[in-house]
């Protein structure tokens, strides 16, 4: 029944046992500092127009600029290499991703304590409304919603959010619900607690372990819908392009066969999400309380 | 020899080290012989059951040994020829049968399977078997009932059926474990009694497996006392109980709780009266569960459970309440109304004359405890977080003298304060109630329910906190209502007694007078289907409280 406390080198120790997992944990540990400082190391800025040069415009990969850099996976039509695109463009998916995810999470735990505490007509009517949001695709709830709003990255958030929180809201609401019947709970009543105290004090902290979990897959498709949205013109505006954008732009070369302008900025959104589901699998793995790591 | 254990090892292989669950363990049984294994949680009893039928998961493995079952080594045989032996020659009967019977299944379903994946016979001899063997365990209209599904049986019958499927392969042995310990007493003297009889008219060997010494002594012809995953004594039952040569033995039967220690007191100041309480369990009224009981066939469920009914009660200042019943009776409902946790439908309660009421809990006087220590504290929160929080919420003390004020109150609990800034995971089941404890005492209450707080327990440790329980009582004069389902324990420690039956007290007084003369017919079977290792002789005297 022993548990050991929570220890970050153990916990690493025991994450690494699985070698895959270890790989696109350092896969993504490498994307995170590249994106974080990505701005130290670029070739350029690939939004200052005066650092782009038209002559350097739709080069293939490890060709050389006309002041003799090496663009390593090309440049797109307005002369931009494409690395440096790439990682201002993930920074700003993984931005959006991680700012939306952090709002619905907010939302859903508030929501979804609040609901399994007091019950009743209140749990019914936040529960309706979140089965409602559940009920239609989250990629329809975010299209229409940007539809109406139009671009922006305000709105892209509250498109994500939008569609996002009714899952956080639920798994909270179900998890509190178990931890509710524990005697734990029973006990802080006894002792005439005040109820802002049960609430955040008591029941909250435990049931966070799943919403650990929760959150980065719903990162992972997070940014996916994002970059979808994107792509369809719908999400971002062309002054902060994600990387969604990137591969929009270069679509229609590719039937020309400049095929780097697509294939290289899917290929880093395939590998971040490819990580970050990767890594979330093997959390909840050794979150299991039954697996009693 | 139908079974001989030769140095059985069984470790466990963890992160962080090898536990010897089983270590070098000898063992003999013959044929309709009825072995007892007797042991406190963690003795290594349930994985020695485990090992002889191979049903070890991950990470547990036999490391050295041998189990020879009629003259040949089980141990080694592989996956396909283990299933031959295991339900045909060698079954088991586990502890919770609600867990061991699949509930999407009918019985019948279950019965012909366990027949049919041994013999080749039709399906309808497998019908006809499976009813023979219900009738054997004493289900009425078995030919009815086998189409039920698990859910549509109460606890003991459930286990009836479980040991139905377990013998009807006629097996040389049976592996119980613990199969009685979920049941009340007198469900419990019906199991045992059954199961005695039926493996003495089929000559099958059968190991119990509890942690219960008294369930052994009218059941069983010899004794193993298990401890640390070694075997210390083995004997007959006269031997091991009447004249224990290991020490844990004798510490063993020590702890079992015996007579009464506590007198009736000549008080007649009552703390709380309780006047005609009554509660009720509404049935959910929404559309789904509408719908359900719409399609149900049993439509006296409907009615709403009267969890009390119309219970009137006064506890006396300073005293020790015992509440005694049998699961469902209502006990733990009542302590709960009490303390304010539940709401009341009708009836009054007052406290020191003052009416108490659910909507506006505001006094901290009536407290609980709970009868889970590993549920009853916040896994996330320190010691000194979890005893202190409410004094502190409640202005009794400031945030600077909480280290002082809790060690003063892990003290009378007997734990030590230099522990409090630990996590409750880093603490044993008895700690973990010590704390439970010290956290109610903590705002000075005059009244402390207890429910169940022993049942979780072992014995040893289960002695501990009722002297524990005692010395309170005495040294700070708390009143305290002692809830149980275990009759000796609450004779032990309870000043009066009240016994209650399906949400009424049946019988309430002096709890000498009540143990030694009952006069309600259900306080006469709950004592006489009682274990009791003074009586070697299996009783079966529950005729008017029977079930089914």
């Amino acid at each position: 029944m022993k548990k050991n406390e929570f220890n970050i080198v153990d916990f690493v120790k025991i994450y690494s046992e699985d070698k895959l997992a270890l790989f696109f944990l350092i896969n993504l540990i490498f994307i995170l500092i590249l994106v974080i400082f990505g701005p130290l190391f670029t070739l350029q800025n690939p939004y200052d127009l005066s650092q782009l040069n038209i002559l350097d415009s739709l080069l293939p990969p490890l060709s050389q600029s006309y002041e003799n850099n090496y663009f390593f996976l090309g440049t797109d039509d307005q002369g931009r290499d494409l690395l440096s695109a790439i990682i201002y463009g993930l920074r700003i998916s993984l931005y959006v991703g991680i700012l939306s995810v952090v709002i619905s999470l907010i939302i859903g735990i508030i929501l979804g304590v609040v609901s399994a505490y007091f019950g009743g007509i209140v749990d019914s009517f936040i529960m309706r409304v979140a089965d409602m949001v559940l009920a239609m695709p989250s990629f329809l709830i975010a299209l229409v919603l940007l539809s109406i709003l139009g671009r922006g990255l305000e709105n892209v958030v509250f498109a994500l959010v939008m569609s996002q929180w009714a899952t956080f809201a639920r798994v909270i609401r179900s998890s509190a619900l178990s931890e509710k019947e524990k005697d734990y709970f029973y006990s802080a009543k006894c002792l005439c607690l005040p109820q802002y105290r049960i609430v955040f004090g008591h029941l909250l902290p435990n049931c966070l372990p799943p919403i650990i979990v929760l959150s980065t897959i719903n990162l992972a498709f997070a940014i996916t819908l994002e970059a979808s949205l994107s792509f369809l013109g719908v999400g971002l505006p062309i002054t902060e392009p994600s990387i969604g954008l990137i591969i929009s732009n270069g679509y229609e070369y590719i039937i020309v066969g400049k095929y780097w302008m697509s294939l290289y900025p899917g290929l880093f959104l395939l590998i971040t999400v490819i990580s970050i589901n990767i890594f979330s699998d093997r959390l909840r793995i050794l979150l299991n309380p039954r697996l009693n790591i | 020899m139908i079974l001989e254990i030769k140095n059985l090892k069984t470790h466990f292989f963890t992160r962080e080290n090898i536990v010897k669950a089983v270590d070098d363990i000898n063992f003999n049984i013959s044929s309709g012989e009825i072995h007892g294994i007797a042991g406190e949680s963690g003795s290594g009893k349930s994985v020695m059951g485990l090992s002889i039928i191979n049903l070890l998961q991950e990470p547990g493995k036999i490391v050295e040994g041998k189990i020879y079952f009629n003259g040949k080594d089980i141990t080694k045989l592989n996956e396909k020829k283990m299933k031959s032996i295991r339900g045909k020659k060698i079954s088991m009967i586990f502890q919770d049968a609600t867990m061991s019977l699949n509930p999407i299944l009918s019985i019948e379903t279950q019965m012909i399977e366990a027949v049919l994946a041994h013999n080749k016979i039709s399906y309808k001899e497998a019908k006809n078997l499976a009813v023979q063997s219900l009738i054997e365990v004493g289900i009425k209209d078995a030919e009815i009932k086998i189409k039920y599904y698990p859910h549509e049986f109460s606890g003991g019958m459930r286990q009836r059926v479980a040991i139905a499927i377990a013998l009807i392969n006629k097996p040389d042995l049976i592996i119980a474990d613990e199969p009685t310990t979920a049941l009340d007493v007198t469900t419990q003297a019906q199991i045992l009694y059954l199961t005695q009889k039926l493996c003495k008219e089929n000559n099958t060997a059968l190991i119990w497996i509890t942690h219960d010494l008294s369930v052994l002594s009218g059941l069983v012809d010899k004794i193993s006392i298990m401890y640390n995953g070694k075997i210390v004594e083995t004997g007959g039952v006269d031997n091991i109980l009447d004249d224990p040569q290991h020490y844990y033995t004798k510490k063993l039967i020590n702890s079992i709780p015996k007579g009464n220690i506590n007198e009736e007191r000549k008080i007649d100041d009552n703390v709380i009266n309780i006047q005609n309480l009554t509660k009720i369990y509404e049935k959910r009224n929404t559309f789904a569960s509408n719908l359900f009981t719409f399609f149900q066939a049993n439509k006296h469920d409907l009615k709403p459970d009267k969890a009390i009914k119309n219970l009137s009660l006064n506890i006396k200042r300073g005293e020790i309440l015992g509440v005694v019943g049998e699961s469902g009776c209502g006990k733990s409902t009542l302590g709960k109304i009490i303390s304010g946790i539940l709401e009341k439908n009708s009836g009054n309660i007052f406290y020191n004359q003052k009416e108490i009421s659910y909507a506006k809990k505001t006094s901290l006087d009536i407290q609980m405890v709970f009868q889970d220590p590993y549920s009853s504290l916040n896994p996330r929160k320190k010691i000194i977080d979890i005893i202190a929080e409410a004094p502190i919420v409640h202005k009794i003390i400031n945030k600077q003298q909480s280290k002082e004020y809790v060690s003063k109150f892990m003290n009378d609990c007997g734990i030590s304060p230099d522990l409090m800034f630990r996590y409750p995971h880093q603490f044993s089941g008895g700690q973990r109630q010590r704390i439970a404890i010290a956290r109610s005492l903590a705002v000075n209450p005059s009244v402390l329910i207890c429910d169940e707080i022993v049942s979780a327990l072992d014995v040893s440790i289960q002695a501990q906190i009722l002297n524990l329980i005692l010395k309170l009582n005495k040294t700070k004069n708390l009143t305290i209502v002692f809830i149980s389902h275990d009759l000796s324990v609450v004779n032990y420690i309870s000043n009066r007694v009240a016994v209650m039956y399906f949400g009424e007290i049946v019988e309430l007084g002096n709890s000498k007078k009540v143990f030694s003369q009952p006069s309600h017919s259900y306080t006469k079977a709950l004592l006489a289907n009682l274990p009791n290792i003074k009586e070697r002789n299996i009783k079966y005297k529950s005729t008017l409280y029977t079930e089914g």
